[in-house]
């Protein structure tokens, strides 16, 4: 009998964030090696923010992703928060939320229609998918825009925003710029409905995996920040307690860590919220899933773009709903004062691809000693890995090395990873 | 429509990339009237400046194979075309941004790009001296002109080069 053996590199996996490669040996049609390989240098960020005070550490580390800044800026802030026993009013936690619910529009709004939509529309990128569909990449481009516009109004600009201080903001939104940007969320409302309706008719692979979801279980509804995180398997873990459930650990081929959760892989991100938490969304919402026939929790990976959809539509509705109660019952000051104290604080948040978790352990003036940042691109990679093994075998890996990597790259990109910020850019080797 | 002209910099506060930031400001020095924005790595942001404006010239550091402080004057269709298969949402500059813009027709006619070349230079400053009598030549063309005129070529990769003027 003729062995087989194929070894595939695809130096370059398209639309993805950040810099990185797959390789894959397959010998006798079973995958002998499989890497996800990050080999961005590692951006030391937990080390160079040790000795800045608590709100350099904010603007710091909303550097780390040009996507998803806001994210890295709340976890940060509710970590001192905790450590300084500052508890935000309503009125704050609201609004932080609002702003937050712009880095989902903005994010996944760019992800669906300019990086995952060619895969399921048979154009090569975003750029022939706007000469061929370009209603979609101008409904992108608009959602794209009002979630940017949502970042500024409290952060001053939508890339890395300065707005967001430890115990609230540097200064409130004017009522009347909130006024009006409660009439452009609602108004965009339907067409984040049609999203929606339009992502269920995606030919999107039809497959079931097993995987164990985490997100936080946040209070205020569907989860955005919250101190506890909530497993599909029914566990429920303080954030504090983070470390001893999450357990990261190096690889040879990547310079991000990967994580697993109690000894396995994981999901953190859209779907892992959606099928943690859809039962706190909004009627209108649940509504909706059932007309496009999304069965919760969803063991298909892909729905991970359907998740992102629905999530659009929600935080276009929680930001409007927000921001007409700060106009009714205007926040009394932008910030709280709280008093610099050694000790170590834990903050988390939902970012656009997952969840987000940071410790801070400070001196007595509140200057940082230690810090540590999990990103969720770090924690998915060992489930990536895992999906690449099932879905690469079950689709056959007797198809050419061209089909393989396409298919490879598509499920990496339907992931939406940050490569950049777990530590960038996907090269793919297949060997066979 | 705003009919005004407006002169938009591209660019970030900070590095070699302050050069589209700084030209805009020295402009606007030299002629206060000026309608100008400052855009912080805009990616596909850019499009929303550029809708509703009749006539746009963005200014911007580039890094092609020219002297430092060679001035280009592109239009976008001669961005290159070249990996504008969009790797990454982080990867989406100007290029990608006007070729997505050009693809829905929802650019402004005239829409100019004039571009600095700071390749090997960290001191924004000092590109900009050396382009800063091109800069003004072509801005006040593009104010004054309408842009009637169409550039002619450069010698540099295709590009157009107004270095040393029409």
């Amino acid at each position: 009998m003729t062995r087989r053996r194929i070894d595939i590199d695809v130096p370059t996996l398209a639309r993805v964030e950040g810099e990185g490669a797959l390789e894959l040996r397959i010998e006798d049609d079973a995958i002998t090696e499989l890497r996800l390989r990050i080999f961005e240098p590692p951006r030391l960020f937990e080390k160079f923010i040790e000795g800045h005070p608590p709100d350099d550490v904010v603007d710091m580390v909303a550097r780390i992703c040009g996507i998803c800044p806001v994210a890295y800026q709340v976890s940060a802030a509710r970590a001192f928060e905790a450590l300084f026993a500052i508890e935000l009013p309503p009125s704050l936690t609201g609004l932080r939320r609002a702003m937050y619910c712009g880095e989902w529009i903005q994010s996944h709004a760019l992800h669906i229609h300019l990086l995952a939509a060619p895969d399921f529309l048979g154009a090569p990128d975003a750029t022939a998918l706007a000469h061929s569909h370009p209603e979609i990449i101008q409904r992108g481009l608009r959602l794209q825009a009002l979630g940017n516009r949502l970042i500024r109004l409290f952060g001053g600009r939508s890339v890395h925003p300065v707005g967001l201080k430890v115990g609230g903001f540097h200064r409130l939104p004017e009522a009347d710029a909130v006024a009006e940007l409660v009439g452009a969320l609602e108004a965009a409302l339907p067409e984040a409905d049609e999203l929606v309706r339009w992502s269920a008719t995606l030919p999107l692979p039809q497959r079931q995996q097993t995987f164990t979801c985490l997100a936080l279980d946040d209070p205020e509804g569907y989860p955005i920040t919250g101190s506890t995180c909530l497993t599909s398997d029914g566990n429920r873990f303080s954030i504090e307690d983070f470390e001893s459930h999450v357990h990261e650990f190096q690889v040879p081929h990547s310079t991000a860590f990967h994580a697993h959760l109690d000894g396995r892989p994981y999901l953190v991100g859209p779907l892992a919220r959606l099928n943690l938490h859809h039962q706190r969304l909004p009627e209108a919402i649940q509504a909706l899933i059932n007309e496009i026939g999304l069965t919760l929790p969803s063991g298909n990976p892909f729905h991970s773009l359907t998740a992102r959809a629905i999530e659009i539509r929600y935080a276009l509705a929680e930001a409007a709903r927000l921001l007409r109660q700060y106009l009714e019952r205007p926040a009394r000051a932008a910030h709280i004062d709280g008093i610099p104290c050694a000790g170590t604080g834990f903050g988390a948040s939902e970012a656009p691809r997952g969840l987000l978790w940071h410790r801070y352990d400070s001196d007595p003036h509140g200057l940082v000693t230690h810090a540590r940042i999990i990103p969720p691109t770090a924690q998915n990679q060992e489930r990536i890995e895992e999906d690449l093994r099932l879905e690469l075998t079950r689709f056959g890996l007797h198809h050419d090395a061209d089909t393989l990597r396409r298919h490879a790259e598509q499920i990496i990109r339907n992931y939406d990873p940050c490569i950049s910020c777990a530590t960038h850019f996907l090269e793919l080797r297949i060997r066979r | 429509m705003n009919p005004t002209p407006l002169i938009i910099g591209i660019g970030s506060p900070f590095g070699a990339d302050r050069l589209g930031w700084l030209a805009v400001e020295h402009l606007q020095a030299r002629r206060p009237e000026l309608r100008t924005r400052l855009l912080d790595r805009p990616g596909a942001g850019l499009l929303h400046h550029l809708q509703g404006e009749r006539a746009v010239c963005l200014i911007d550091a580039a890094r092609g194979h020219a002297p430092v402080g060679h001035l280009y004057r592109l239009t976008p269709g001669e961005l290159p075309q070249e990996g504008l298969a969009l790797t990454s949402s982080h990867a989406l500059g100007v290029a990608e941004a006007l070729a997505l813009g050009a693809a829905v027709g929802e650019l402004p006619e005239p829409l100019w790009l004039l571009a600095v070349e700071t390749s090997g230079c960290n001191d924004p400053e000092a590109a900009l001296g050396i382009a800063w009598p091109a800069l003004c030549a072509a801005v006040d063309r593009f104010l004054d002109s309408g842009d009637t005129k169409r550039p002619r070529r450069s010698q540099h990769r295709g590009l157009k080069d107004e270095t040393k003027g029409d």
